[in-house]
């Protein structure tokens, strides 16, 4: 299974079923900071002045200056990517690491979860001006591409790519798309032709509007076929020479199963960054297991090893693999613990349910799970979202404590019984349903301490691994008979453990936490499988979701957070840590910076160098 | 012994279709899917999925579905027309003479639904990792087995025989994969002797049977070649390990047996040399069962691949097998599986084949 990331940058909420992965914990997560004297690179932007609002694009990052050209960069990940086209037509976030370096999107995300331009010189807000709202209630976006900028086969890159990639985008041929038209539906068209200072027009306010061009695709190559063939006729892995390309280095040799060979691409380093490529070659390897990429890694066969994450770190000390080696960071990756509301309230009643809920947020002892699952590499969170992220809010969080956690019970009618489980007023006795991915035993150890501990609560908690084969609890709901034991989406469980991986941008707990995403309901998409139902709650989403004034924005973001946290909420999920992203990398590799967002740990490769 | 082959081939087409069969029914049956891939994504609609379904046929009933894919039915057909060709002609026959060009009659084996490739490119690709691999496992497997087997046989009951059968039943106890981690830890990350992962030097070598690397192996066999044996030797290792314990087990075993035999005893008596009496007169009476054994065992070569594959990274047939499976890429799936009941198919022949050879007395008429 592989690390998802949906719809990249604009998507706040991805799923990591049974992969590892990137992550964050609520410790602010450590700043890049240069090793030299800093130099800003032309990839970034200059910081606009915000006069209001919180700041989305001043970043610490400063690149220290190339000081050496030449040689073979080695890249290893665990796992194949799927296609060059990633974010079109596969989701996984190695796709992003392989071909983010090969076509760049309009913005992308620092590794200090800023916003900055790829082939954008501007990040479009409403307090720089670049966001205008319009009286018919939609929205302008003033996009200023980079002058100068060719694709790789000399073609300058102009507003009418972006034009062409909108109309290319809502084709009613395309297939197996996996952006949808969610955000291009609302975009009436693109001015600006064939010069570089554009203007989308948005019929209605889009709050991830800078998820969208996420990759920018060139007009004149994906135009060549019909949306439907272009999965399997363009970038296809057997002739990546003929692809057009934006990024520093591009594909020249997919060996399936092995490798990914690049060479810089002429025309990024002449109209883009207007410098020399530090490297001659790139080559993208993978292995199918952490210990085969360890071992690489220390015998000098790949420089910069990616995607381990906190659950390798014992392993990579036992490897030998020295600390300064090792750069392990918070990121964005949750471990949690989420719980269908709907179902107890079926079992237990409106006030059984809000009583429970509210006590299990008293009997969780997160310490004890870090401790003994995770050899305590992690940190106890509370919140859903990175201390990184601009709308992060620090909240006060619940502490462990049984006896309040017994008491709420107490007050509610659940009777303790003979057997210590506790009985509803209703007559429906404690039991729960735990399920979670077989294939994952860290995860059943948790279900299964957290079965003791909620024993002492008077609950009883049975834990049921679910096989990842057929998808594990994820198919959707016309994938999976409704009876199908643990299915998230028919709401087949009480508490399942998995991750989610919050974005840069809040968007994605949109559908993650709107009452109306409730997948019993309308075509059965909705993400809402927690099924939380807090009308306060819609109304925050609802303000988030329809507003791009950032101020606001963070207002609701604020309220969504306090409503998450508070026990008296009782809101159906339990974050218990963020996960560690960990990245191998030799000292003499320079700029090679650890990204936990979904701009991947490449995010930044035309500024790596090795000494 | 032609007619014979012949009848034999004739015979492995009803078996290979219903081996299809089988392969496509437990595909198909098997939860998820190819849309599996949208789960969780908000941004594709009940329509994106029809979409997505009828672009890949998944919308037609499993029996028109397999139609397809076998190439009895023409995707573009409607009704009964499914088995018309565009051509006008029946679907199934070839399409040089008015039949049709899809399914697996016609040397189709459709395209992968995850990015595109003709599945026939995919393996086309593969299949040649996986060759050198097992073909290099088949032949140490074969050596080890029959010199440990031999010597215990002949030095039964001696420390020799004694540390044969304890190696034997150690590597016979290990299961592939963790093995293959095994060997990684100890002699990859630990003692630094072989890589880890691979097929051949990412930084200094050539893809393999690239251009390029025809050039290198050209130019500087000794690097190419040693290059290969390097990153080969764990992954075989692994591979033998367990078959080489189990034959070696049964070698002995039969070798024993033969030289119990009267005809080696009066071999003795007639002062045969006693390395002739052990190898023109007891290994070949000995080899009738393993030739069997060896028979039956050739496909695990192929399946045991997968774990190994996998485990070193290893870019053969097994590595995509298991990929492809994580994608629900049926077409590669079916693909793979097809070739895969061929060489069962044709292992068995082989084994019949060499029936005759290793023993004048079995003919085949």
């Amino acid at each position: 299974m592989r690390k998802r990331i949906t719809g990249l940058l604009a998507i706040g909420a991805i799923i990591v079923s049974a992969c590892s992965g990137s992550s964050a914990t609520p410790t602010p997560a450590p700043t890049p900071v240069p090793t030299a004297a800093p130099v800003v690179t032309a990839a970034l932007p200059t910081p606009v002045p915000t006069p209001a609002g919180p700041d989305l694009t001043t970043t610490n990052y400063k690149p220290e200056a190339v000081g050496k050209t030449g040689g073979k960069l080695v890249l290893g990940e665990y796992q194949e990517p799927v296609t060059v086209w990633y974010g079109q037509f596969d989701t996984s976030a190695t796709d992003v690491e392989a071909f983010g370096i090969s076509l760049w999107s309009l913005w992308s995300a620092t590794a200090d979860y800023k916003w900055y331009g790829q082939l954008a010189t501007n990040v479009p807000t409403v307090s720089n001006g670049g966001v205008k709202l319009t009286s018919s209630g939609g929205m302008d976006v003033t996009i200023n591409l980079r002058v100068g900028a060719n694709w790789s086969d000399g073609k300058p890159i102009t507003c009418d790519d972006l034009a062409n990639q909108v109309t290319w985008q809502m084709d009613k041929g395309q297939v197996g798309n996996v952006q949808g038209t969610l955000g291009w539906d609302l975009i009436t068209g693109v001015d600006g032709g064939t010069g570089t200072s554009c203007v989308a027009h948005f019929s209605k306010v889009y709050e991830a509007y800078l998820g969208l061009w996420a990759p920018l695709l060139p007009k004149h190559y994906i135009s060549t076929v019909s949306a439907a063939d272009a999965s399997s006729k363009l970038y296809a892995p057997k002739d990546l020479t003929s692809g057009v390309y934006s990024g520093p280095y591009m594909p020249t040799k997919w060996a399936a199963g092995a490798e990914i060979d690049y060479v810089p691409n002429p025309q990024f380093w002449t109209t883009i960054k207007k410098a020399t490529a530090p490297f001659d070659q790139v080559v993208f390897t993978y292995y199918a297991d952490n210990t085969a990429g360890a071992a690489s890694f220390k015998n000098g066969q790949i420089d910069v090893a990616m995607d381990f994450n906190h659950t390798d770190l014992a392993a990579l000390k036992t490897a030998g693999i020295p600390d300064a080696n090792v750069d392990a960071i918070s990121g964005t990756t949750y471990e949690q613990n989420s719980w269908n509301y709907a179902d107890l309230t079926k079992k237990f009643g409106a006030d059984g349910a809000k009583a429970l809920m509210t006590a299990l947020h008293y009997a969780y002892n997160k310490d004890e799970i870090i401790t003994r699952i995770t050899g305590g590499t992690v940190t106890a969170i509370c919140n859903f979202n990175s201390p990184l992220t601009w709308w992060y809010k620090n909240v006060t969080c619940p502490t462990f404590d049984l006896a309040k956690a017994n008491s709420i019970l107490d007050a509610a009618g659940f009777k303790l019984g003979s057997d210590g489980i506790r009985v509803a007023p209703n007559g429906t006795k404690a039991e729960l349903l735990g399920c979670t991915s077989a294939g994952r035993p860290y995860r059943v150890n948790t279900l299964t301490l957290l079965a003791t501990q909620l024993k002492a609560a008077g609950l009883l908690l049975d834990v049921h691994p679910v096989p990842s084969t057929g998808g594990g609890m994820f198919p959707g709901w016309s994938e999976a008979p409704a009876d199908t034991p643990c299915n998230l989406t028919h709401g087949n469980f009480d508490v399942a453990e998995f991750a989610w991986v919050s974005g840069i941008d809040p968007d994605g707990i949109y559908l993650l936490y709107n009452s109306k995403y409730d997948p019993t309901l309308g075509d059965h998409s909705g993400q809402n499988e927690i099924r939380v139902n807090i009308p306060a709650l819609d109304t925050a989403l609802d303000v988030m979701n329809s507003t791009v004034d950032t101020t606001k924005i963070l207002s609701a973001m604020a309220t969504i957070q306090d409503l998450y946290v508070d026990p008296a909420n009782a809101f159906p999920e339990i974050p218990l840590y963020n996960w560690k992203t960990v990245m191998l990398k030799g000292t003499n590799m320079h700029n090679a910076v650890n990204n936990a967002t979904s701009a991947t740990n490449t995010w930044n490769i035309e500024d790596w160098w090795r000494s | 012994m032609t007619k014979y082959i012949l009848r034999r081939l004739i015979g492995a087409i009803p078996t290979l279709f219903v081996i299809s069969l089988a392969i496509y029914a437990i595909v198909l049956l098997s939860p998820g899917g190819p849309t599996q891939r949208f789960a969780q994504n908000p941004k594709i609609t009940a329509e994106a999925l029809a979409a997505f379904e009828h672009r890949w046929g998944l919308d037609q009933p499993v029996y028109i579905q397999y139609c397809r894919w076998v190439g009895i039915c023409n995707p573009d057909g409607q009704g009964l027309g499914v088995f018309i060709s565009n051509q006008g002609m029946p679907n199934l026959l070839p399409g040089f003479i008015g039949g049709g060009n899809n399914g697996l009659l016609h040397g189709d084996m459709g395209i992968s639904s995850v990015n595109g490739t003709p599945v026939v490119d995919v393996i086309a690709e593969r299949f040649p990792r996986t060759l050198v691999l097992a073909g290099t496992a088949l032949v140490l497997w074969l050596v080890l087995a029959f010199i440990t087997g031999v010597t215990a046989a002949v030095k039964r009951y001696t420390k020799v025989d004694s540390a044969i059968t304890i190696f034997n039943y150690v590597a016979y106890s290990f299961p592939t994969f963790w093995l293959g981690l095994l060997l990684i830890v100890i002699f990859s990350a630990q003692l630094g002797w072989f890589p880890a992962a691979g097929m051949w030097d990412t930084r200094n070598g050539q893809i393999f049977a690239s251009p390029e690397w025809w050039d290198a192996l050209f130019k500087d066999p000794l690097f190419t070649v040693g290059d290969l044996v390097h990153h080969m030797t764990l992954p075989a290792v692994t591979l033998i390990a367990v078959s080489v314990a189990g034959d070696s087990r049964f070698i002995r075993a039969s070798m024993i047996d033969a030289l119990r035999q009267d005809f080696v005893r009066t071999a003795r008596a007639k002062g045969v040399p006693e390395r002739r009496v052990v190898f023109r007169h007891a290994l070949r009476n000995a080899l009738l069962p393993v030739v069997t054994n060896i028979g039956l065992e050739l496909p695990f070569l192929f399946a045991g691949a997968i774990a190994t594959e996998t485990v070193f990274s290893w870019p053969g047939m097994g590595a995509q097998f298991i990929t492809s499976i994580g994608q629900y890429d049926y077409p590669v799936v079916m693909g793979i599986s097809v070739i895969t009941a061929v060489l069962v198919v044709a292992s068995n022949l082989l084994a019949d084949i060499l029936y005759a050879v290793v023993d004048p007395r079995i003919t085949y008429g």
